[in-house]
């Protein structure tokens, strides 16, 4: 889904012939790849040898710019994980556009597309895709079909590396320790694979799988260079996540001439991340920040210590009670029968020469016990039939009630608002990530559904609110509504309750409850970014 | 009618104790089989506690041990921690407690007990046996295969389960076998009991053990096609493409949570009736005393049985089924505590006024309602609707779960084996030994599942690999070691347990025929019973029971003594 279709905005950029000399066929290749095997180094310059005695190497050099002000990258929110928030003190923004003073623009692959006939044998050195500070890096990378990538993991907490390959095996694999390492071969040439962590879903790194290893990335400068081309006609292509693939054709005669290609993108023409369709950008809104409601949301929680945790929602109280009701009747009872079974134990211990008490049992005594527990259980059942139709019968009638959509997937909860039409699935709903607000003090309603994504299954989960008293499943098929209602403001969790799959254990949400203003300002927020 | 034992006749190693049709050799190949499973089970258990005490730590000294694609430097990995907690379950549910209570105690006992020669298909109970070694052989496996064991918990709900790699298929396969040769043990059982038993033995002379395990076959036969009907829908799903359990071909996903249930509520009193029938025995043997309300024992397993069909729904509360319909699941819930309520007080009217002897056997049968009695009682907890809606899926579960099949029925294994070891082997266990084996097991057992009681309290998922990173259950963490501690003390109980099991078979003391002196048709015979089970045709006067009766000096009344001679 991330290789862009080709053709799409095609604006043709001049084509600079202006033939430079060349470095001869250089260690380009070898110095930028730093390989450490001996073997490796001798074998490409033998094989690079043979390229400039027989054939000489061109190459191609240019620049890739961006016209206008580019929508500036998403803030990422790492709240879902601690270890994570941990390594930045400042704000992080996805590393999507990234533009450089002079207006060339970063982290463009480029990479011959046709023309090459002579592919080498793939380099064993593998290339590195570290995941460090719950960022991939590069972020962008390529490597030669055959070529090992080593997968790293230098944080200390779960990333779970996810390939998302179309044309080689899809791979999904929790690295849980910080220093593991995976190594993984693709056979088949793939532009671009996108790579992403199922744990921490800002994560994003894209491979670009060649047959040959005549690509280069644009950094801080712009400008790429593919050295080592034969004479031939070539199709070079200029790949970028955001504003989608750019291509053109050029021509190496001599064995030692440099040829020059530009690349222009528009900040106003991006490609759409699942179709590749080029489409036009919005004006970025502004942010206003204009309440602060940090008070309501820092009151700490109340501590509760080896027990039931604080009970904080209209019900929970109800539930407890019941609980305590419970606890009280079993306790009575438990005392009672173990009390007796150790009277019996040793009030009645072998005394030898004697013999047991002879009776075959008693009706009036069965018969007693028999109805006794029975009239207790069943008052039981009546007790608690009231609050299970309080809970999970009726749903509240209030017409202000807040409705929420929840789409639970492996393994996140995607939060949905109706935003200010009071309608979902339209343009101004506001969606986010594992971040649940509610306001105090007013019924919310939430429907539950759980969806498949493009590599995920809609499984079981089930939503938790320890805190609430609620608990739910989310059934793939159903849409099933609950609701609760706070009785004070501050930050919780959501846990998913039914195993769903490796990242079940991580499937955490957060639940801030506002105060009534702080809601209003937040949605007001929301609904602006 | 049963006719006199034939004789003993010479038989190759392997027709009498491989491919036997000896119902006695039958029950020990699945008690011995059980037991192998019992103690990989465990180790599975503690790799996990291991986890969940000490997360991202190595495992020590076998860490390294494990390929990459379980552990990493020791430190097991979330793939394989989700593979131990299913196919623990898996393993201790389907291989070890159903099997030894069912398989080893049903096949030994209930031939001796009704004074048959053996059972009615003796060659059915053979491939009984032997549906089990493949299937165990296929679902351990799955550990050896590209994406591991089974992984999505012993209940592999679907979705999930759908997609999982193929060591779910070797698990829903060998549930299949399993579930096959449960099938055929019961239509085994249920036959024998109804046309095997010796002259005089009534319905209600016949002993406990035999009652439980007769409704226990009726349940068996009843709940258990469904299960294979769900495995086998299921299989369908994942590898010809139907859709039974998945939304976007019309199935449904509650559609299993049904079928499971139906046969898997079932199954816990599959796995909890014939280990009641063992303590009965147990209990009223050595307190010297009748079982108090006989009758009314047999009618509280007639219920729990009925209503036990009818309560499968209590696990599906929070499922999205609707509430309403949970609301009668949860009166049904209550009521089925009824009858066990009955049971034990039962067993406490039995021990008043005996004269109680203590042996291994006793003290494992008196855990048992101790401990039946607390995993009763947690149950309250879940059948009310409101107060499971917090409790689901926590490890107030996990809790309640383990004191019914650890602290139920493994309590009634160990009795069971302390109890008729020298009837299987003609040889006595030693009694020391037994005593440490139950003092640590009982012990550690409450050391390691009591505390999970708290820590579903406090809210605690089930099935999770690293606790530590929720904030409402953090702080739980020193309570994790602690259970951790306890668990692998309760795995090393086991070690005096397996060395007076085995050692006994060569140094334990002869046994005569009755050693316990009961009453119930197998102590009448040899210890080990030949070939054939009895040299008569025993007659039965009485009931099981007939502990101290003014008819007899002694203090025990066998049930096929004429009446008029112990006088
Ligand atoms: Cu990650
Ligand atoms: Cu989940």
């Amino acid at each position: 889904m991330k290789s862009k279709k080709d053709g799409i905005d095609e604006t043709k950029a001049p084509l600079h012939k202006s033939i430079k000399k060349s470095r001869p066929l250089s260690d380009f290749k070898i110095a930028k790849r730093a390989a450490p095997l001996c073997l490796f180094l001798f074998r490409s310059l033998l094989l690079s040898g043979m390229f400039s005695a027989s054939a000489g190497a061109a190459t191609l050099k240019g620049k890739v710019s961006l016209e206008g002000n580019p929508t500036a990258n998403p803030v990422i929110h790492m709240d879902a994980d601690p270890v994570c928030k941990a390594f930045y003190a400042e704000e992080v923004r996805v590393p999507s556009v990234l533009v450089n003073p002079d207006r060339t623009l970063q982290n463009v692959f480029v990479y011959i597309k046709s023309g090459v006939t002579h592919t080498p044998e793939a380099p064993k050195s593998p290339v590195v895709l570290d995941q460090k500070g719950c960022m991939y890096h590069p972020h962008i990378l390529g490597l030669q079909a055959g070529q090992p990538l080593s997968i790293v993991n230098s944080d200390s907490t779960l990333h779970n590396v996810h390939a998302l390959a179309k044309k080689n095996a899809e791979f999904n694999l929790g690295m849980p320790i910080q220093g593991m390492k995976l190594e993984k071969t693709f056979f088949n040439p793939e532009v671009m694979m996108k790579f992403k962590c199922d744990v921490h879903p800002w994560m994003g790194a894209y491979l670009g799988v060649l047959p040959h290893q005549f690509f280069s990335v644009t950094a801080e400068s712009g400008n790429f260079e593919i050295s080592g081309l034969a004479p031939g006609e070539y199709v070079v292509e200029a790949w970028h996540e955001v504003y989608g693939t750019k291509s053109e054709t050029f021509k190496v005669t001599h064995t030692d001439e440099t040829r020059e290609v530009n690349f222009n993108f528009s900040a106003s023409q991006i490609a759409d991340e699942a179709s590749g369709v080029s489409i036009k950008t919005g004006v970025p809104k502004p942010v206003r920040k204009s309440f602060d409601d940090s008070t309501a949301l820092n009151k700490p929680r109340k501590k509760t210590g080896w027990w039931l945790p604080e009970s904080i929602s209209t019900y929970s109280d109800k539930i407890d009670f019941l609980f305590y009701v419970i606890l009280w009747i079993t306790g009575i009872i438990f005392f009672g029968v173990q009390g007796a079974l150790i009277w019996f134990l040793i009030r009645y211990r072998r005394r030898p020469e004697a013999k047991g008490y002879f009776t075959h049992g008693n009706a009036r005594v069965e018969i007693i016990w028999t109805i006794i527990p029975a009239v207790i259980l069943i008052a039981l059942a009546f007790m608690g039939q009231k609050v299970w139709a309080e809970v999970k019968m009726t749903m509240p009638g209030a017409p202000d009630k807040i409705q929420i959509r929840i789409q639970a997937e492996q393994f996140a909860w995607n939060v949905q608002y109706p935003g200010a039409d009071g309608k979902f699935d339209t343009p101004d709903d506001i969606r986010n990530i594992n971040q649940l607000h509610i306001p105090v003090g007013k019924p919310v309603q939430v429907t539950l559904t759980s969806i498949e994504t493009a590599d995920k299954r809609a499984v079981i989960h089930s939503f938790f609110l320890p805190e609430f008293r609620l608990k739910q499943d989310v059934m793939p098929g159903m849409a099933i509504d609950v609701w609760f209602e706070a009785k004070r403001t501050g930050k919780y969790e959501i846990a998913c309750a039914e195993f769903c799959g490796l990242g079940h254990y991580r499937m955490r949400g957060f639940l801030s409850i506002h105060s009534p203003e702080g809601f209003d300002a937040w949605l007001a927020e929301q609904a602006a970014a | 009618m049963p006719t006199l034992a034939h004789p003993e006749k010479r038989l190759s190693f392997w027709k009498k104790y491989i491919f036997s049709t000896d119902h006695k050799i039958i029950g020990i190949q699945f008690l011995m089989t059980s037991l192998v499973m019992f103690l990989l089970g465990g180790l599975l258990a503690l790799l996990l506690r291991w986890q969940l005490a000490f997360p991202g730590k190595p495992v020590p000294f076998i860490g390294n041990l494990f390929p990459t694609s379980m552990m990493a430097g020791g430190i097991i990995l979330p793939e394989f921690y989700d593979s131990l907690f299913t196919m623990h379950a898996s393993l201790m549910i389907f291989f070890a407690i159903i099997p030894i209570l069912v398989g080893a105690f049903g096949n030994f006992l209930i031939p001796l007990q009704i004074g048959a020669p053996d059972m009615a298909f003796p060659r059915l109970n053979m491939a009984s046996y032997w549906l089990v070694p493949p299937a165990a052989v296929i679902i351990l496996a799955g550990f050896f295969l590209e994406g591991g064991a089974a992984a999505t918990g012993w209940t592999a709900y679907p979705p999930l389960s759908e997609f999982e790699p193929i060591g779910q298929n070797c698990w829903l396969i060998s549930v299949i076998l399993i579930g096959t040769s449960s099938i055929l043990g019961a239509v085994n059982y249920i036959t024998t009991i109804l046309n095997m038993r010796a002259p005089g033995m009534t319905l209600f002379r016949m002993p406990l053990p035999v009652w439980a395990l007769f409704i226990t076959a009726i349940i068996s036969l009843l709940a258990t096609p469904v299960l294979a009907s769900a495995l086998f829908l299921l299989l369908l799903d994942r590898t010809i493409g139907t859709h039974f359990f998945l939304p976007q071909g019309g199935g449904h996903a509650l559609l299993w949570q049904h079928m499971f249930w139906f046969y898997s509520h079932p199954a816990v009193y599959i796995m909890i009736l014939p280990g009641m029938g063992i303590v009965s025995e147990v209990i009223s043997v050595h307190s010297r005393k009748p079982i108090f309300g006989y009758h009314s024992m047999i009618y509280a397993i007639m219920a729990i049985a009925g209503l036990g069909f009818i309560v499968w729904g209590h696990h599906m509360f929070q499922s999205g089924m609707n509430p309403t319909v949970g609301t009668s699941f949860m009166i049904s819930t209550l009521v089925i505590a009824v009858p066990s309520a009955i049971k034990t007080f039962n067993w406490l009217g039995t021990l008043w006024r005996g004269n109680i002897r203590y042996t291994p056997a006793m003290l494992n049968a008196i855990a048992f309602v101790s401990m039946f009695v607390i995993g009763g009682l947690s149950g309250i907890f879940m059948a009310s609707t409101p107060v499971d809606i917090f409790i689901h899926d926590t490890y107030f579960i996990v809790a309640h779960i383990h004191y019914v099949l650890f602290g139920g029925s493994m309590f009634a294994v160990f009795a069971g084996i302390y109890y008729w070891y020298p009837k299987m082997f003609g040889r006595m266990m030693n009694k020391p030994l037994g005593i440490l084996h139950f003092i640590l097991t009982f012990i550690a057992f409450n050391g390691t599942f009591f505390p999970m009681h708290i820590l579903g309290l406090g809210g605690m998922m089930r099935r999770i690999y690293d606790t530590t990173q929720y904030a409402h259950i953090a702080h739980f963490q020193p309570i994790n070691v602690f259970i951790t501690i306890n668990a692998f003390v309760l795995g090393m109980g086991q070690i005096p347990f397996i060395l007076n099991f085995f050692g006994s078979l060569l140094w334990g003391k002869k046994a005569d025929r009755n050693p316990w002196e009961a009453n119930t048709l197998e102590w009448s015979t040899t210890s080990p019973p030949p070939h054939g089970n009895f040299e008569t045709v025993p007659q039965v006067y009485r009931g099981p029971y007939e502990y101290s009766s003014p008819e007899s000096k002694q203090d025990w009344l066998p049930q096929d003594k004429p009446a008029g001679h112990g006088a």
